[in-house]
C-alpha cells in the first residue's frame, strides 16, 4: 500500500487477483454483494411486469422513437416509469437490507456503496430524459452515447473496481519507462479517457451553445460558428496542457517524442501538417467563416464546414460539396463576398428606343428597382443612360443587394418587371435595326431594302 | 408466464437460497474436524511512527523476513504483507474495512483506529480457549480490552529511555536535579517536547491519570494535575538553562544527537537502532529516564498490536491466529529483539543482560511505564489535544502551571461528565 514505483510483473497482478480471491472468500463480502445481485435481479422482474401492464393501459406515451422531434412531456413521464423503476426498487431494496444488516451489527458496506451507484445511476437516468425533453430525440441519443453513457460506464467501473482493488495503488503500477519516465496505468487511463471526452465534450457543448444561440440571433450566425470553432480548438489546446501538467508529463520526454516525430511528421505529413497549420491560421485570422459566399477555381461556392484540415463548400451551381484543403486558401486567389459585409452590387443594361425621353426611362427603372424587396433601399439603386446603342439608347441599372447567392433571381425578377413596366408606358425595347443599300453594277439606279433583323 | 420468465424466475429464487445459507457473522472456528492449515491471508503493518526512510526500510525488511520464515514453516500458508504509513490518511482504509474487505490482520500501534474499528464492528474479539493469555505481559495486553473484551494480541511495546555517547559521559544522572547540574556543567540535554512527548515526567511527582473509576483526577482534589504542574514548572525552568534544550522536532534532535551536539537524549525505543548504526553500537548507551528516589519516571508505554478481522472467514482467522502466535512466540520475540530494540510482549523471553544492556534498560523502564486500557482511549485523545495546546501556553508563559492543570481537568472531565 505504500506508494512505491514498481513496474507491473506478473507477480503484481497475481497479487491482486490473490487479494480479490481473500476478500469473496469471506461469508461477510459474500452476503452483500448475492444479497445485491439478487434483489437488482428482482427488481428488474418487478419493473418488467410493471411496464408491460403500463404499456398495456398507455400505449400512446409508451413508444419512443429517435427522432428530430423532442419527447412530450407525458412521454418524458413514461420513460421515467421506464428507466427509474429498476433502480427505484433496486435502492428501496437494498435500502432496507441494509438497515437490517446495520441493526444486527453485520458488515454493510459494500451495501452502502451499491446504494451510492444506484443513486448516481437515478440521477444519471432523470438528467438524460430532462434532456429529451428539451433536444430532439435524435441528438440526446447521439450525446448519450458519445459522451454520457462512456462516462457514467467509466465512473460506474471505477466504482466497481474499487470494491475489491485498492485502486490508488493499482494506478501507480508502472507499466513502462518512457525515456526513463514513468508511465502508470493512472496516467495512460487518464490520458485516454481526458483526452476522448475533452474532444467530444467539446465539441458537444459547441453544438449545444450554437443551437442556443442561433435561435436568437439572426445576424452574425456565421461568425458567432467560428468563433465557436475557434474557443473549440482553444478549450482542446488548453485541456491537453492541462492534462499533460496534472499528468506531469516531463517536459523532457515531450521534447524528445515531438522533436524525434517531427523529422518524421516534416517528411511524412508535410501536408497534413500544412493544411493544418493553415486552418488554425484560417480560423484565427478569421478570413474565412462557414456562411461565407466566395469564388475559388472559377466556382461560387458557399462554405459550409471550416475544419481543422479542410474546408468544405457547396458549388452554387450545382449544389454539389467541394472538400478544399485549406493549404488553397493560402495558394490561391479566392474572392470573397462576404468578407467585411455581405453587400452585392449587381447592374442590369437594358435598352430603350430613340423614341423614348430618357429620364422617362430612368424613372420606370428606379421605379422598378424600388419596388423590388429584395433590393435594398441603402445603398440606393441608380440608373444611367450609358450610351446611345445601334437601334437604343442604352440604360444601366445599379443595385445592391445583401445576399450574393440570391443574385440571379432578383435580375431576373427586375428584367420582367422593366418589360412589363416599359410594356405599362408604351416604351419599345427595339430590336436591332440594320439599313442595307444593294448597289447594282449600274450607279444610276441604286436598289434600296429596307430589312429588320 | 412465459418460458423465459420462468427461467429467470427460478434462477433468482436459486440465487436467494444460495445467498441465504451463507451465515453471517460465524464467528466460531469449528475443530470438529482439524482441517489443513492451508489459504491466503492479508495482512497490513502500520509503520511506526516518526522513523526515517533507513529505519523504514528496515523495518520493513523484518517483517517480510519473519512472514517468510512462517511461509517455510506453513507452506501452504500464503501470506500478502502490505505496509502503510502512520501519516497517511485512514479513511480510504477504514472504508475497506467497513465493507467487510481489509485485512485479516492488522499491524497497529494506534489506539485511536482501534477503537474507531471496534466501533464499527470490524474487529473480533478473542475467546480464552483462542489466546494463551499467560504467556503474554500484563501491561501488553492491557491497550487490547475493551469493555472487558480482548480484541488482539501484543506484538511488542515501546518506551523511552536516557540515551546517552558514551565517550563524553563520565557519571550518568539518576534524577532530575542531577540532570540539570550536568546540563550547567556543560553537558546538553535534548527533549522531544510535547503533552505526551514529556509524558514520562508527570510520575515523578507521583501522580496517577485516573482514579479508580476512570475519571481523570480533578485539579482541587487529585495529585496527578497537580503533579503535572510542578512537573511544568520543572520544564519551564529547564528550559531556561542554557544547555538544556526543548524541541518539537524529532529529526533534529536525532541529528544533533548523532553528530555529538546533544549528549543525552529522552529517545523512544525506536530511535535506537539509528543511533547504534550512526555511533556505532560501543558508543551508544541507554538508562533510565530521570526521576526522584523512590518515584521514577513514567513513560506511555505503545502497544505494537495485532488486531484480527471480524469479517475474515473461519479458516482466514484460524491462519491469522496462527500467525499471530508465531510472531509472538518466543524464538521469534527473541529473534526480533536482537534485531530491533523492542521490549518483547512475551514475557518468557529472556536475555542476557550483559550482552544486550539497552534491552535490559528498555525492559527496566517499562516497569515503571504507564500502559492506558482501550477504555481510556478516547479519554487519552481528548488529554492529549487540550494538553498540547495547554503545554505550549504555559512554555510560552501564557498561563501559570496550576491553572493551566486546573484547566485541562476540568476540560476532559467536563467531556465525559456522565459517560
Amino acid at each position: 500500500m505504500m506508494a512505491e514505483l514498481k513496474i507491473l510483473n506478473l507477480n503484481d497482478l497475481w497479487s491482486e487477483l490473490v487479494k480479490v480471491g481473500i476478500v469473496l472468500e469471506r461469508p461477510a463480502v459474500q452476503i452483500q454483494m448475492l444479497s445485491m445481485i439478487g434483489l437488482i435481479l428482482l427488481a428488474w422482474l418487478i419493473s418488467k411486469w410493471i411496464w408491460i401492464h403500463f404499456r398495456q393501459s398507455f400505449s400512446k406515451v409508451s413508444q419512443f422513437e429517435a427522432g428530430e422531434s423532442k419527447l412530450s412531456w407525458q412521454q418524458c413521464g413514461a420513460a421515467l416509469v421506464h428507466d427509474l423503476l429498476t433502480p427505484t426498487l433496486s435502492l428501496i431494496g437494498i435500502s432496507l437490507l441494509r438497515s437490517w444488516f446495520e441493526q444486527e451489527g453485520w458488515f454493510a458496506g459494500y451495501l452502502s456503496e451499491g446504494i451510492k451507484l444506484l443513486w448516481l445511476y437515478w440521477f444519471y437516468v432523470v438528467f438524460v430524459i430532462f434532456l429529451y425533453a428539451l433536444l430532439p430525440a435524435n441528438t440526446v441519443e447521439r450525446y448519450s452515447y458519445r459522451f454520457f453513457i462512456p462516462l457514467f460506464c467509466l465512473f460506474a467501473i471505477g466504482r466497481i473496481l474499487s470494491w475489491v482493488f485498492y485502486l490508488p495503488e493499482l494506478s501507480q503500477v508502472t507499466l513502462i519507462n518512457l525515456f526513463g519516465e514513468p508511465v502508470n496505468l493512472k496516467m495512460i487511463v487518464i490520458s485516454i479517457a481526458g483526452l476522448y471526452f475533452l474532444i467530444v465534450g467539446t465539441s458537444m457543448a459547441e453544438q449545444f451553445l450554437f443551437a442556443i444561440f442561433l435561435g436568437r440571433t439572426d445576424q452574425e450566425a456565421d461568425a458567432l460558428q467560428a468563433s465557436a470553432l475557434i474557443c473549440r480548438y482553444f478549450i482542446i489546446g488548453l485541456g491537453i496542457v492541462l492534462l499533460f501538467g496534472y499528468l506531469n508529463v516531463s517536459p523532457n520526454a515531450l521534447a524528445a517524442i515531438t522533436g524525434g516525430l517531427s523529422v518524421g511528421i516534416g517528411f511524412g505529413l508535410k501536408e497534413v501538417i500544412g493544411n493544418f497549420v493553415s486552418g488554425i491560421w484560417l480560423l484565427f485570422e478569421g478570413a474565412l467563416k462557414p456562411g461565407d459566399v466566395i469564388n475559388i477555381e472559377g466556382k461560387m461556392s458557399k462554405v459550409t464546414k471550416l475544419g481543422i484540415r479542410a474546408t468544405t463548400v457547396q458549388v452554387i451551381k450545382d449544389n454539389s460539396e467541394e472538400i478544399i484543403p485549406n493549404q488553397t486558401f493560402f495558394t490561391q486567389n479566392v474572392s470573397t463576398f462576404t468578407g467585411s459585409n455581405r453587400l452585392v452590387r449587381r447592374s442590369l443594361i437594358v435598352g430603350a428606343s430613340y423614341q423614348c425621353s430618357p429620364e422617362k426611362v430612368i424613372e420606370i427603372i428606379l421605379q422598378v428597382a424600388h419596388k423590388h424587396p429584395k433590393v435594398l433601399q441603402y445603398p440606393t439603386p441608380m440608373a444611367f443612360a450609358i450610351g446611345f446603342g445601334d437601334s437604343s439608347i442604352d440604360f444601366e441599372l445599379r443595385f445592391w443587394l445583401d445576399d450574393p447567392l440570391i443574385a440571379m433571381s432578383v435580375t431576373s425578377d427586375l428584367v420582367c418587371e422593366i418589360w412589363q413596366a416599359f410594356a405599362d408606358n408604351n416604351i419599345e425595347i427595339p430590336y436591332p435595326q440594320r439599313d442595307l443599300h444593294l448597289r447594282s453594277d449600274d450607279k444610276s439606279s441604286p436598289i434600296e431594302i429596307n430589312g429588320q433583323f | 408466464m412465459s418460458n423465459y420468465w420462468r427461467k429467470i424466475g427460478l434462477g433468482l429464487v436459486t440465487l436467494l437460497l444460495t445467498t441465504s445459507c451463507i451465515v453471517q457473522g460465524d464467528r466460531k472456528i469449528t475443530n470438529q474436524q482439524p482441517q489443513p492449515l492451508q489459504g491466503e491471508i492479508l495482512v497490513w503493518a502500520e509503520m511506526p511512527f516518526q522513523l526515517t526512510e533507513a529505519q523504514s526500510i528496515k523495518y520493513q525488511k523484518l517483517l517480510q523476513n519473519d512472514i517468510e520464515e512462517f511461509s517455510q514453516l506453513y507452506p501452504q500458508i500464503q501470506v500478502l504483507l502490505e505496509f502503510f504509513p502512520s501519516g497517511q490518511s485512514w479513511e480510504p482504509f477504514e472504508l475497506q474495512v467497513k465493507r467487510g474487505a481489509g485485512p485479516d490482520l492488522l499491524m497497529t500501534s494506534s489506539t485511536i483506529k482501534t477503537l474507531k474499528l471496534i466501533k464499527i464492528g470490524a474487529l473480533r474479539s478473542l475467546e480464552e480457549s483462542e489466546v494463551e493469555e499467560s504467556r503474554f505481559r500484563s501491561e501488553g495486553l492491557k491497550p487490547l480490552r475493551y469493555q472487558g473484551k480482548l480484541y488482539g494480541l501484543p506484538m511488542s511495546l515501546r518506551t523511552k529511555v536516557l540515551c546517552y555517547n558514551k565517550d563524553h559521559v563520565k557519571e550518568l544522572p539518576r534524577t532530575l536535579a542531577e540532570l540539570i547540574e550536568q546540563a550547567r556543567e556543560g553537558y546538553s540535554v535534548g527533549v522531544h517536547s510535547g503533552f505526551s512527548e514529556t509524558f514520562w515526567g508527570i510520575g515523578v511527582s507521583g501522580s496517577q491519570l485516573f482514579d479508580a473509576r476512570g475519571r481523570l483526577i480533578l485539579a482541587e482534589e487529585g495529585v496527578w494535575a497537580k503533579g503535572w504542574a510542578k512537573w511544568m514548572k520543572w520544564l519551564k525552568k529547564a528550559d531556561n538553562e542554557p544547555n538544556f534544550i526543548l524541541s518539537k522536532n524529532p529529526e533534529v534532535l536525532q541529528q544533533a544527537f548523532v553528530e555529538g551536539k546533544i549528549t543525552y537524549l529522552i529517545c523512544p525505543s525506536d530511535w535506537i537502532l539509528y543511533f547504534s548504526e550512526a555511533l556505532g553500537k560501543d558508543k551508544l548507551g541507554a538508562t533510565l529516564l530521570p526521576g526522584e528516589t523512590n518515584q521514577p519516571a513514567s513513560p506511555i508505554l505503545w502497544t505494537a498490536i495485532l488486531l484480527f478481522n471480524q469479517a475474515s472467514s473461519p479458516n482466514q482467522t484460524r491462519l491469522a491466529l496462527k500467525l499471530a502466535d508465531f510472531l509472538t512466540n518466543v524464538e521469534q520475540q527473541t529473534q526480533a529483539e536482537i534485531e530491533v530494540p523492542i521490549i518483547p510482549s512475551n514475557k518468557n523471553v529472556t536475555l542476557n543482560q550483559e550482552l544486550f544492556p539497552i534491552r535490559a534498560t528498555l525492559i527496566d523502564q517499562a516497569q515503571s511505564g504507564v500502559a492506558f486500557s482501550l477504555d481510556d482511549g478516547e479519554k487519552l485523545t481528548v488529554l492529549k489535544s487540550y494538553g498540547d495546546i495547554l503545554y505550549r501556553k504555559v512554555l510560552a508563559g501564557d498561563i501559570p502551571p496550576d491553572e493551566a492543570a486546573a484547566q485541562l481537568t476540568q476540560i476532559v472531565n467536563r467531556q465525559f461528565e456522565g459517560k
